[in-house]
């Protein structure tokens, strides 16, 4: 299409690459191969429904045109050459208007819950000694994996050590491990099964 | 006593292969792995296709169980053909139905066994199946599974569950559960488009059917009324969800 902006006849399109649905006043933007999609509201949806429909932009709306060509939303071609190609998540993600998210994976979908959680470890030989610091559990794990160089690890003391009580698994806990871990992580579960949450390595003591 | 392994094999919907090795062991009598598989999606598979996932359960344990109804049900509602699936419990109540999206820990299971005590219907705790053509949705009856203090899991099943699809949902609520939060439910009108943007982010298949995803979010949340907010107890929040519920349609 061909808009006025600024006084400059340039032509806008949508970005080829994205896939769009008008909710409402606002638009969803999909950028499927980018797996990101994109909430657009507010006079940056009124710029985009006037590229999509064709019509001209007033100047009023050239800071709106500008935050949707920045984010790689719309495409301005100027001698047929595009010069947006991919979604910006930098600064113009956070800027009013717009809202992104990435398309969320299956297991994202199972699990929302915040565990964040810091230690260290301390090789002993055969035994590994975890300390842990729970940062967040929202979803109520309440039980700890641990594992050393991609192997799980099973307790070597007592099996109530490994539970999560309170935030702070404050006494080591001794996992068995044959050789010398490079990486050791540890996450969040349900005793009962179910999404765990993601490994967080942890730092040598 | 002597383990036995045996393997098995489905096909999802879309044609994925997955193999299962379950785990028995002969001093029991085991549990039948039927009674922890997805209500549908899937169907036993016995040609060459090479599996694009293992799973492995033993039927002599729980634990392993309820594991596998997790993550085979979440593997199977990925790969379903023609139909969405949206992490959200559906509760339907008179002309209304309910969709609370949401992922583990947010209550959507307690506000689904809290509507089930109430004697209401509910079509799944975990999983809103919409078919992309007509927008109905399928029940997903699997028992619910209310976490109890201590990480245990108690099944509660879904009596007379339906097995006929319901209409597009009415009401769409995003409801996070907070558990500290003492006050009550307290909501606010969502606009369609953070509607389906909050559908959105609960789709199961964002990834691998992004525009099938866009599509059935979108379509459901210009049907229906979207609430965000917090919750609070169950007890308390649903009488104030079946209100909401009979309330019109937000016009945004």
């Amino acid at each position: 299409m061909r808009s006025v902006f600024l006084g400059v006849f340039v032509e806008l399109f949508v970005n080829a690459r994205f896939v769009y649905e008008q909710v409402g006043n606002e638009f969803l933007v999909l950028d499927a191969e980018g797996g990101t999609v994109v909430r657009v509201e507010g006079d940056e949806a009124v710029a985009l429904n006037r590229i999509i429909n064709g019509q001209e932009l007033e100047d009023s709306l050239s800071s709106s045109l500008q935050r949707l060509l920045e984010l790689g939303v719309v495409t301005e071609s100027t001698r047929g050459i595009s010069r947006r190609t991919a979604l910006g998540l930098g600064a113009t993600a956070v800027a009013s208007g717009f809202a992104v998210m990435a398309m969320p994976s299956a297991a994202y979908a199972s699990s929302a819950c915040v565990f964040s959680l810091s230690g260290y470890y301390a090789d002993g030989g055969s035994v590994i000694a975890v300390c842990v610091e729970i940062a967040a559990n929202t979803c109520g794990y309440d039980k700890l994996e641990v594992r050393a160089d991609g192997d799980v690890l099973t307790l070597s003391g007592e099996l109530g050590d490994g539970d999560i009580s309170g935030t702070t698994v404050d006494v080591p806990i001794e996992f068995t491990f044959s050789g010398t871990p490079t990486t050791v992580q540890a996450r969040g579960t349900f005793a009962a099964g179910g999404a765990a949450s993601d490994w967080v390595t942890l730092t040598s003591a | 006593m002597v383990a036995r392994t045996a393997g098995r094999k489905f096909v999802a919907e879309d044609g994925t292969v997955f193999s299962v090795a379950i785990t028995q062991s002969s001093a029991r009598l085991p549990a039948p792995i039927e009674d922890f598989l997805p209500p549908f999606g899937w169907s036993d598979y016995r040609g060459w296709r090479r599996p694009v996932k293992a799973f492995c359960v033993n039927v002599d344990e729980r634990n392993s169980l309820l594991r596998f109804e997790s993550d085979f049900g979440l593997a199977i509602a990925e790969h379903l053909s023609g139909r969405v699936a949206i992490h959200a419990a559906v509760i339907s109540f008179g002309p209304a139905t309910l969709l609370l999206p949401g992922r583990s820990g947010s209550g959507k299971s307690t506000l689904a066994a809290e509507a089930l005590r109430q004697g209401h219907s509910v079509l799944s705790d975990e999983y809103c199946v919409v078919s992309e053509e007509s927008l109905e949705i399928v029940p997903w009856p699997r028992p619910i599974r209310l976490i109890q203090f201590g990480g245990t899991v108690e099944r509660q099943k879904i009596p007379g569950s339906s097995s006929s699809a319901v209409k597009t949902p009415t009401h769409v609520v995003n409801l996070a559960f907070v558990p500290s939060q003492p006050e009550p439910l307290r909501v606010e009108a969502m606009s369609h488009g953070q509607t389906a943007f909050a559908l959105l982010e609960n789709t199961v298949c964002g990834q691998s059917r992004p525009r099938s995803s866009l599509a059935v979010a979108s379509e459901l949340a210009r049907r229906a009324s979207g609430f965000a907010g917090s919750r609070g107890e169950a007890l308390d929040a649903f009488p104030k969800l079946l209100s909401m519920g009979r309330k019109p349609k937000n016009s945004k």
